[in-house]
């Protein structure tokens, strides 16, 4: 009984849903603040998210005349759903460990492609030709991204299932039982190619600068999102801050996952998420320009794969 | 020698000099005929009688050696010949040469059961040359022509003469069901069980170049236009003695023993002299009652379609639920995995057959269509009920053979020719590859039964078990059509009409891993493991296969990346999965099995959604490029939505049913240490999800292309199968226990691993999770965000699109054309990959 309650409340409230949600937001305004003093603004409040999303709720949603309808208001829900459960799946440490029957890093990893797919169908379905530019370069965006993440995720995975005597560990709680053991991942030289490249990853899949030619404003007006508005526009919002809390959390539970019991741990995870956040996320945003489609596919080509391929053949090699 | 037995042999001779004699009283061919003939039938009186003059059986000698190279070069020589001949009659004299040719090589080889295989060749061979000589003769003394060109669809005007043609071709091609099948069996068995593979090879060779020519022969008869002037059937006897020969071609392709029998005295009699018994493999084949509903059923439709095209469907549907009953209730005979792959094969057989009645409404040759759509579907019925290999390879013949060499002529456009030309070369050759695979494995059985095989596994010879086990994975691997022995899109012709090609790809296409299946759990599993070796656990075919698999996964996922046809993205999203499934099945582990299992049952699913969805349209308009479509998914939001549905679920995007089993692969091939294959595996559903998203978008969003004004919605009779597919998907990817414990039930009496699997439970392998759970936990968090969207009961209005004022645009030209899409990457991929022949995938326009 208590398992069946505990999985619709873990997907719910803690540590996905209502938590991830609020997590998410505020790293998103911390991000919006952090942003702005370092180009000497004084940027919106901390909370200015939250008051966005009460905001959209109350406006109308409108419908283009040119797209599909149905496709258009339904499709959405997707997202925010995918990424709760998403969240429900990274564990803790000290805190949360989550139930097995959620899935592994694998169902985790796809998972993470729903949030795109939304996109691209959102942008497909408006019917406008800047949501089918956003469609493009998001999937191009994915193509270019993918494979190194699956190096890295390969690295992680093997070099602890080796560890354990087996050929991977594909379980993210087993992960941050090893580093809790042997020292995080952030602490060990081996891991650092993967750490990069876990780094250039970030800003790419959460649709950053530079990466961010999907959602280009200046470009294509936002792409995909253009013609959303109201409480569909603030169903993306959630999505993304959902998004955002699940790929940090999944650094997190990569490379330094360590932290004390309780309560004290719960903050230790936030902070971490901020920092992490920031310094990935918001100090290269408000430091460089945004690449071009095609010149950011090849530059995954290059560094990021690089990088993702040098941390495997190291794992594998048993240095 | 009894003298009924001398006096079939003269009969049959005398047949076929008297109806080539007949053919003769054209004028001029008399010269390209006589010397022919005269020079066979003296070569074989000169070959056969030396044999019976000089003690020669049972040894390899000099002369029997010499014996067959002569006849291998007049084999060889008339076959090219014949493909070189301009006139119809001049290419049959050629296919005189080459058939006695053909006796001749065999004969040299001087064993009983060479002698058995060359008289029954022989009475074939004469029954069907006869055939065509004297439709020939008809055709011409109606026509007055004799350039092959100038009898462009002859078929349709004087049918049942094109009727009884085809049979005769069919026959001297060696294709079942009809008699040439089993005397070239025989012959190929004669040479194997000597040794001397290289002569079976080169016979096999020869008969392809005839299949080139017949093949020729049988598009110009029935799939040309006619344009000549109205001509009635042929002359009475002559029509007679036709179909007595046509009935007797195909009554011994059904039942051959008669042949055997009366061929029988004279190698007994050989034997005798030469003191060694005369071993002849019983060819006994079994048609159940699905077999025969399915094909009496298209016998019945053809009938009936002469006239009322839409009730042969009808009927068609109704016969072939009858064969699905008729699987129901065979089940206790035979094994787990063909019992189902029968079952799945039958219901998306009768599904396809219900959609072809709308997509048939505006088609033509509703009867030809019906009967070799049965065909096929009948075809992949039998071969799971076969219990030898002899059945196996006939049934694997008339799937692959010449029903979907008509099927794929259906549409009748030159293009229509060409492809299916190419891809009956490349089904015969695949189906000849595996024909000297089961000869070979049946020769080291010492019979050909399956239980003969399972027998004598563990014990043959390694060089004989390894060549014979290669040899049919590699017809099995040619039938997938995976690289390198790959004809590009040649093997999957997308001319297809749609129905068809959904079958072919969601049935026919998976009778090749049931083929790997089937035969390596027969000669052992895990003991041949053990007895081949090979790296990481899998033996080294199974892993050649696996990193194949991979390969595949990744060349036809790139390639369906930058395809802007229509059918060939299909198809290459079609190839694509079907290395998943190989990939799974080649690790061999409980888990991958399992893996390969479901996901060859969620393709089938899956894939049939999209060719028939696909279908919804191109039955209303013909089209071959994304780019003409557009903007339907306002008016078919039915057919758009279930393909999407199958479209994100074969890319494999949690919670849908297509990520269950692409997940089983993934954690076969990572827990196994093979991570290379895995990561092929999964960067694979990428690219299967970038070319779903660009079919989706091309056709059903942005703006209607030009010419789409009048699609509308599917009717019920083409909405019905698609969406019992759909509630199929939905209900497997809920409870994937619904196909997993069948499964196991199939590893378990395979004796292969079994994988924990039940009805609700979670997933086997090592951190199972239940895709229930997730759906409805899913479903859960979709609902709050829902309701915020209705939180102040905002009102939803409609409005043009943000066009920054520009508000005279023209959204057409706006729209991104599809092979511009995914530029980047398509840029990347095609520096890298080799493009196809007609250089057709989306090149970037001006």
């Amino acid at each position: 009984m208590v398992e069946f309650l505990s999985l619709p409340l873990s997907v719910l409230i803690f540590p996905g849903g209502l938590f991830a949600l609020g997590l998410g937001l505020l790293i998103k305004g911390l991000d919006r603040k952090v942003a702005a003093r370092l180009q000497r603004r004084v940027g919106p409040p901390l909370l200015q998210p939250f008051f966005d999303l009460i905001k959209l709720a109350g406006k109308d949603s409108l419908i283009p005349a040119e797209g599909h309808a149905g496709l258009f208001r339904w499709v959405p829900l997707a997202g925010p759903a995918a990424m709760a459960l998403a969240a429900a799946m990274i564990p803790i440490a000290g805190v949360y460990r989550p139930s097995a029957g959620l899935g592994d890093l694998l169902v985790l990893f796809y998972l993470l492609a729903v949030p795109a797919v939304v996109l691209m169908l959102a942008g497909a379905a408006s019917g406008s030709p800047f949501g089918a530019i956003g469609f493009s370069r998001e999937m191009t965006m994915m193509i270019a991204y993918e494979l190194p993440i699956l190096l890295v995720l390969l690295s992680v995975a093997v070099a602890v299932g080796m560890a354990q005597g087996g050929a991977i560990a594909l379980s993210l709680s087993d992960i941050v039982a090893y580093q809790q053991v042997h020292g995080p991942f952030i602490a060990d030289p081996r891991m650092w190619p993967a750490l990069l490249c876990f780094l250039f990853f970030l800003p790419a899949t959460l649709g950053a600068m530079p990466f961010d030619s999907p959602e280009a404003e200046t470009e294509i007006l936002e792409g995909p999102l253009l013609d959303y508005s109201g409480p569909l526009l603030g169903v993306f919002k959630m999505m993304s801050a959902l998004k955002l809390v699940v790929v940090l959390g999944l650094g997190i539970t990569f490379f330094f996952p360590n932290g004390p019991d309780g309560i004290l741990g719960l903050g230790v995870f936030a902070v971490k998420c901020a920092v992490l956040a920031i310094l990935s996320v918001t100090v290269v945003r408000v430091s460089t320009g945004r690449m071009r489609i095609d010149q950011a596919f090849r530059f995954f080509l290059k560094l990021p794969l690089a990088l993702g391929t040098t941390s495997l053949v190291i794992v594998l090699s048993g240095i | 020698m009894s003298v009924s037995i001398l006096v079939a042999w003269f009969g049959a001779i005398l047949l076929s000099v008297g109806a080539a004699l007949f053919a003769l009283y054209m004028r001029k061919v008399i010269f390209f005929f006589a010397f022919p003939i005269a020079a066979e039938f003296a070569f074989l009186l000169v070959g056969g009688g030396t044999l019976w003059a000089v003690p020669l059986i049972g040894e390899h000698s000099g002369l029997g050696t010499a014996l067959s190279l002569s006849g291998l070069v007049f084999f060889l020589a008339g076959q090219i010949l014949a493909l070189r001949s301009g006139t119809l009659s001049r290419m049959l004299a050629c296919g005189i040469l080459a058939g006695m040719g053909e006796i001749v090589a065999v004969l040299g080889i001087a064993t009983p059961t060479a002698i058995i295989g060359g008289g029954m060749q022989f009475l074939t061979l004469a029954m069907a040359q006869g055939l065509m000589f004297l439709g020939i003769g008809a055709a011409f003394f109606r026509l007055g022509r004799h350039r092959i060109d100038a009898w462009k669809g002859i078929g349709k005007m004087m049918p049942v003469t094109g009727l009884c043609l085809a049979i005769g071709a069919l026959s001297i091609m060696g294709l079942p069901p009809f008699a040439g099948f089993f005397s070239k069996f025989m012959l190929i068995h004669a040479c194997v069980a000597a040794g001397q593979w290289p002569i079976a090879a080169l016979l096999l060779i020869g008969s392809l170049i005839a299949v080139l020519s017949y093949g020729r022969i049988l598009r110009i008869l029935f799939f040309e236009p006619y344009k000549g002037p109205a001509v009635a059937e042929a002359p009475l006897p002559i029509l007679l003695a036709m179909e007595g020969l046509a009935v007797l071609v195909l009554g011994l392709g059904l039942f051959p023993n008669p042949i055997v029998d009366l061929v029988r005295p004279i190698t007994d009699w050989a034997g005798a002299t030469a003191g060694l018994p005369a071993v002849i493999p019983a060819l006994a084949v079994s048609w159940p009652p699905s077999v025969q509903l399915a094909l009496v059923g298209g016998l019945a439709s053809f009938l009936i379609g002469r006239r009322h095209g839409e009730l042969a469907g009808w009927v068609a549907f109704a016969f072939m639920l009858g064969a699905f009953a008729a699987v129901l209730g065979e089940g206790g005979r035979g094994d787990g995995l063909s019992f189902w792959f029968a079952l799945l094969a039958a219901g998306m057989g009768a599904l396809n057959l219900l959609y072809s009645v709308g997509y048939m409404r505006r088609g033509h040759a509703h009867g030809r269509y019906y009967l070799m759509f049965l065909t096929a579907i009948g075809g992949v019925l039998g071969l799971t009920a076969a219990d030898n290999l002899v059945g196996f390879l006939l049934f694997w013949e008339i799937i692959g053979g010449w029903a979907l060499y008509f099927l794929a002529l259906h549409e009748e456009t030159a293009e229509a020719r060409r492809e299916g030309g190419k891809y009956f070369l490349f089904s015969i050759s695949g189906a000849s590859v595996l024909f000297l695979g089961v000869a070979v494995l049946g020769s080291g059985s010492g019979g050909f039964a399956f239980a003969d095989l399972a027998r004598a596994a563990p014990d043959m010879p390694m060089p004989l078990l390894a060549s014979g086990l290669v040899l049919m994975l590699a017809g099995f691997v040619m039938k997938m059509a995976l690289p390198p022995l790959r004809v590009d899109y040649q093997m999957h012709p997308a001319a297809m009409p749609t129905p068809v090609a959904g079958f072919l790809s969601s049935v026919l296409l998976k009778c090749a891993p049931y083929g790997v299946l089937k035969i390596s759990a027969l000669m052992g599993g895990a003991l041949l493991l053990d007895r081949l070796g090979g790296p990481g656990g899998i033996a080294t075919p199974m892993y050649v296969l696996a990193v194949l698999a991979a390969l595949t996964i990744l060349y036809a996922g790139a390639k369906a990346l930058v395809e802007t046809g229509i059918k060939r993205l299909l198809t290459y999203a079609t190839v694509c999965q079907l290395g998943y499934i190989m990939l799974g099945l080649s690790l061999g582990s409980a888990l991958g099995v399992a893996g390969g299992l479901m996901h060859l049952v969620n393709h089938m699913l899956l894939k049939d959604i999209l060719y028939l969805a696909v279908g919804v349209i191109l039955a209303q308009i013909h089209v071959s490029d994304l780019d003409q479509l557009g903007g339907l998914g306002r008016r078919m939001p039915w057919t758009m939505g279930m393909m999407l549905f199958a479209g994100l679920s074969i890319a494999g995007l949690p919670p849908l049913n297509g990520f269950v089993s692409k997940w089983l692969i993934f954690q076969a091939c990572l827990q196994s240490g093979h991570y290379l294959l895995g990561l092929a595996a999964m960067m694979g559903s990428l690219f299967t999800l970038a070319a779903i998203l660009k079919l989706a978008y091309a056709t059903f969003m942005g703006q209607p292309g030009p010419g789409l004004a009048d699609i509308r919605e599917a009717p019920a009779s083409m909405l019905v199968p698609m969406g019992l597919l759909t509630a199929g998907g939905i209900l497997v990817g809920l409870f994937p226990g619904l196909v997993l414990t069948p499964v196991a039930e199939i590893q378990q009496a395979l004796g292969l691993e079994v994988v924990a699997a039940s009805l609700a439970g979670p997933l086997p392998g090592p951190g199972g999770w239940s895709n229930l759970t997730l759906t409805v936990l899913m479903a859960l968090f979709a609902v709050p965000v829902w309701l915020y969207t209705r939180l102040r009961d905002s009102r939803r209005k409609s409005r043009r699109i943000h066009l920054c004022g520009n508000d005279s645009y023209d959204l057409r030209q706006a729209q991104v054309k599809t092979g511009r899409l995914y530029d980047a990457p398509s840029a990347f991929i095609r520096s890298v990959l080799p493009s196809s022949p007609t250089g057709q995938e989306g090149a970037p326009h001006g």
